[in-house]
Parts: C-alpha cells; sequence; structure tokens
C-alpha cells in the first residue's frame, strides 16, 4: 500500500479536454511480465504486494504494476489488483525517469474506470480514479479543469463510502486537491474546505504522518501560520520515526513545507 | 483621442530611428502579469512558450527573437518588467491603471476573454442581501478583490454607483470563495467580482444571502502593451499584425485558447479614456 501523499502534484494549467475516455482493455494496462500458466489471482497480488514494497527499487514497482494488472486479468471480477495498478502507476509517474508519464497516467485513469465498472460502490475504486486524474492532469495539462472537477467528484464519494481506508486517504487527497487547485470560479480550490478535511483526517488517523502534513500545509494557506508550523513539525517528528518506504519522502516534504512556512504567506494586504 | 494615440506612435517611432541600431533586432520578452490569477510562472510557461512561437512565426521572426514568460505576482511582474528586454506586456486593466504611467506601459491591443464576443468586462460588487443600500453603508467595510491591488481601479469603477467612504479596507485577495463566505455570514465584507466570477455566483450553495450592490460600466479586460520604447515601431507593427492574425492560424488559436484568450483586437479610443478615468478613481 502507497499512501497518497503531498508528492501528488497537482496541474494548475487551464486547459479543458475531457479527462475521460473508453478505456482500453484491462490487458494492455500493464508492462510485459512473465506469468506462469495457472497462477491465481491471490498469488499474483501477494508477488505485487511485495514487489511493491522494495520501492524506490522503480525495476520492482514495474514488476508489480504488471502483476497487479496480470492478477486483474485472472480474476475478472477482483479489484484488488485494479488499485494496485493505480499505486504502482502513481508511484512510478513520481520516480521512474524513464517513464512515458503521460501514458501512466493514462492507463492509471483507464484503471480506475475498469474498477468503478466492477465494483461502483468501492472506495477503494473512487480513491484510485481520484489519485489516477490527478496524475492525469499533472501530465495532460489540457485534461486539469475537468480532471480536477471530477477528482473532487470521486474524493467525495470515497470519503463517503468508507473514510478510514489508507489511513483516511480520501479526506487527506481531498484537502490537498482543495488547498492547491486553481480558486474558484475557474476550479474547484477552497482553502478553507480543505482545512475542514485535513482536520477530519487527522482526527481519524492522527499519527499517520501525511495527515498532520496536509494540515500544516492547509493552515499555511489560510494563514495560520503558527499553528501550520506545528502541525508540520509534529508531522515532520512522525515521519522521522516512520519505517515507512516513503517515509523519508515525508520528511522531505514536511522540510520544504517549514521553509516555505518561513516565508511570507500572501493571504491578502490592505490597501 | 486618435490624434493623441499617432503622436505617441510617432513620438515612437521618431526615438526608434534615433535609437541604438542593434536595437531593432535584439530578442524581446513579452512578460504576463495577472495578480490574482492561479498558476505560476513555471506551469504557465508551456502556454507562453506557445504564444511567443506562433506569435514570431507569424510575424516572420526567427526563432528566440521573441520570448514570453508569466509573473503571477504583483511584484515580481515589476521586476521582470524593468529588465530591458521586456519590451511588451500581457496585462489586466487593474494593472495597467496602477502602474501604467510609472512603467510607461503604452496600450495597444485589447483582450477578447474565451467566450466573449467582444472585449470588455463588467465587475460587480456584492454584499450579504439587505446589507448594503448605498456606498455610505460600506463604511468600515473590508472591500475584496482579486483586483484590490489597484484601488484607484477599484473605486473608479464603482464610481457611477458613488463615492465609496475613505474607511472601507480594500483588499487584494485571491481567495475570492472565502471572502464571498465571510459576505454570507454577515461580517462587514463586501466583494468586488470580475466578469467570470460573477458568472458563477449562482452556483454557489450560500449565493441567495448575497446580493449585486452595484456594476461598473463595461470595462476593458485587459492589454497587450508596449513598454517605453523598448520595441522599434517596425518590430512592433509586425508583431501587432501577427498578434492580431493569431486566430487565423491553428497554433495561433490553440496558444490563444491557452491562455483562456479567444483573441486580441485594435484598441478602441474608449478604453483609454477609461483608463485614464480610472487613474483618478473617478465618474
Amino acid at each position: 500500500m502507497i499512501p497518497a501523499s503531498p508528492a501528488l502534484v497537482l496541474a494548475l494549467a487551464l486547459g479543458c479536454a475531457a479527462a475521460l475516455r473508453a478505456p482500453k482493455p484491462v490487458g494492455a494496462l500493464g508492462g510485459p511480465v512473465h506469468v506462469a500458466p495457472g497462477r491465481s489471482a491471490a498469488e499474483l497480488l501477494a508477488e505485487a504486494r511485495a514487489a511493491l514494497e522494495r520501492r524506490p527499487d522503480v525495476a520492482e514497482v514495474r514488476k508489480a504494476e504488471s502483476l497487479f494488472v496480470a492478477a486483474a486479468q485472472v480474476d475478472p471480477a477482483g479489484v484488488e489488483g485494479l488499485y494496485g495498478a493505480i499505486e504502482a502507476k502513481v508511484w512510478l509517474i513520481d520516480h521512474d525517469r524513464a517513464a512515458d508519464r503521460g501514458a501512466l497516467a493514462r492507463s492509471a485513469v483507464d484503471a480506475g474506470q475498469w474498477c468503478l465498472r466492477r465494483a461502483p460502490s468501492s472506495a477503494w475504486c473512487d480513491y484510485g480514479l481520484a489519485q489516477a486524474l490527478g496524475m492525469q492532469a499533472q501530465e495532460e495539462r489540457s485534461t486539469a479543469l475537468d480532471g480536477l472537477k471530477k477528482m473532487v467528484e470521486h474524493l467525495r464519494r470515497a470519503a463517503a463510502e468508507d473514510p478510514s481506508i489508507d489511513s483516511a486517504g480520501p479526506e487527506r487527497v481531498l484537502a490537498l486537491v482543495l488547498v492547491r487547485a486553481p480558486a474558484w470560479p475557474l476550479g474547484p480550490g477552497d482553502p478553507e474546505t480543505a482545512l475542514e478535511e485535513a482536520r477530519k483526517a487527522v482526527a481519524r488517523a492522527p499519527d499517520f504522518p501525511p495527515n498532520p502534513l496536509a494540515l500544516g500545509e492547509t493552515l499555511l494557506a489560510t494563514g495560520a501560520t503558527d499553528e501550520g508550523r506545528a502541525a508540520t513539525k509534529r508531522a515532520l517528528a512522525l515521519a522521522e520515526r516512520s519505517a515507512e518506504p516513503d517515509a523519508k519522502e515525508w520528511v522531505k516534504d514536511g522540510k520544504a513545507l517549514l521553509e516555505r512556512a518561513a516565508r511570507p504567506v500572501d493571504v491578502g494586504a490592505a490597501r | 483621442m486618435r490624434v493623441a494615440a499617432a503622436v505617441v506612435l510617432a513620438a515612437l517611432s521618431a526615438s526608434a530611428l534615433a535609437a541604438d541600431p542593434a536595437r531593432a533586432s535584439r530578442p524581446v520578452t513579452l512578460v504576463a502579469c495577472a495578480p490574482g490569477q492561479p498558476g505560476t510562472t513555471a506551469e504557465a510557461q508551456p502556454g507562453m512558450d506557445a504564444l511567443a512561437s506562433a506569435a514570431a512565426r507569424a510575424a516572420g521572426w526567427p526563432a528566440g527573437a521573441l520570448a514570453a514568460v508569466y509573473e503571477p505576482a504583483e511584484r515580481d511582474g515589476l521586476v521582470r518588467l524593468g529588465r530591458p528586454d521586456a519590451a511588451a506586456a500581457l496585462v489586466p486593466l487593474p494593472f495597467v491603471v496602477k502602474h501604467g504611467a510609472a512603467l510607461k506601459l503604452v496600450p495597444r491591443l485589447e483582450v477578447v476573454t474565451q467566450g466573449a464576443r467582444e472585449p470588455g468586462e463588467v465587475w460587480t460588487l456584492v454584499a450579504r442581501r439587505g446589507r448594503v443600500a448605498s456606498p455610505a453603508a460600506l463604511s468600515g467595510f473590508t472591500l475584496s478583490s482579486t483586483a484590490g491591488y489597484a484601488p484607484a481601479f477599484v473605486r473608479g469603477a464603482l464610481a457611477s454607483w458613488g463615492r465609496l467612504p475613505e474607511d472601507v479596507r480594500i483588499v487584494e485577495s485571491s481567495q475570492v470563495l472565502s471572502m464571498l463566505r465571510k459576505a454570507a455570514k454577515g461580517e462587514p465584507v463586501a466583494v468586488l467580482l470580475d466578469g467570470a466570477q460573477t458568472a458563477a455566483l449562482p452556483s454557489l450553495p450560500f449565493a441567495s444571502e448575497l446580493e449585486a450592490v452595484a456594476r461598473s460600466a463595461k470595462l476593458p479586460s485587459g492589454f497587450v502593451v508596449t513598454v517605453g520604447e523598448r520595441l522599434p515601431a517596425a518590430r512592433w507593427r509586425a508583431l501587432e499584425k501577427a498578434l492580431l492574425a493569431l486566430p487565423s492560424s491553428p497554433d495561433g488559436a490553440s496558444a490563444l485558447r491557452g491562455l483562456q484568450m479567444e483573441r486580441l483586437v485594435p484598441l478602441e479610443p474608449a478604453a483609454l479614456q477609461e483608463i485614464r478615468r480610472l487613474r483618478g478613481g473617478s465618474r
């Protein structure tokens, strides 16, 4: 499991192309991988998860991506493989310098759409599609406006279905989208609602470092500088003690946020 | 008005002839600055590159002869416009009202925003329903706007409604939604919305708590301006022709779309009159 974190950078471009289109077949969503005949979806998922845990080894995450897709093919009703493929693709977009990032983002959106076709009320599928749309907005900026609006819709659905997944992931990612997206009326940006969502995420999973990190970012964006710094320092302390594979990135994000907090915040100046 | 504009152009042409000959071919930069609008310099760069490339191609200029850059913050825009290669700019009306004289910005073309048929937009002052019946009722209020960085513009845009009290606190904020919420809750806040924001207002869940208390006349949205005498007259004429022709080429039309513009049109004399009126903050 890769928790969605502030590394999920959002595009702020102004494009207006449709973010969703007819998805490619599931079999076309992964890279080449040798799968021995007769292997079950459960076996493939277990191998994929083990490979994903070996990040930041890029080759292992690529392998995980393909194994997740293979599992989704073997079990035509299952969604774990599709969500896992999205996780792997999102991670590769951020870390694999050799990757075709746009193609990865498009295929992540396709995986999210297949996931929802198989399980229309699955919080994981809504959450996965939302993350994929965010990455696509970043990589293909023409889809940003439509993509960000749909991303918010799917995150709200995921939060309504099961807010606890991925350590309060739907509320955390919703907070990050709302605080980083273009402001009303162009985009869904709304720092005050972002702060409410970040508070919910922290209340649900207070010791998961990306949650206080999101709270710190939203507090800083709404002008609560001291509180924002405190939340960020708490996130940093938690991240430094964490044994998660992504802990180093959380530490880096926390330090960058504190550095930003040291600079003046533009929340409107009197004239 | 036309005479005055012609005099300005003649003066620029004359000074161009007397100036450094190298200036005639030096690479120039178009600086876009729109305080209060979303996006960063890096995020906007692909769109700016597309605009520069399409315009340079249409003008018959060599690659690299025209660059374009976006600075979202007023202060950074001013710094960038201070550099000698910044020969032209794409800026909103409030920016021209505030900085036009000091920076020697000469409005040349008017922006038609995406979806609009003609240039110009109406600004609308919004407050809690029933709270503001006249300008005097704004005493002690905070008046927020993305154009709040140019208080003379704000006062001038609302001048036909009446004179704003001296103690109105005009603030710049890109957090329009937040300010509208405050107004709807009954805080002493009014918000001056641009055309796009006004059009989207009914979609807000708390829109019924708010009302439009004043509207500006139709005002220009933005301009392409030249900066001082940095662009020789002959080069401006070529660039002007290229910018006007952008919608007729696929790359030009795409570049305009990327910047939320329909097209650029020749400046109407009335636009210059508006700028002068707004600089004075008067009717």
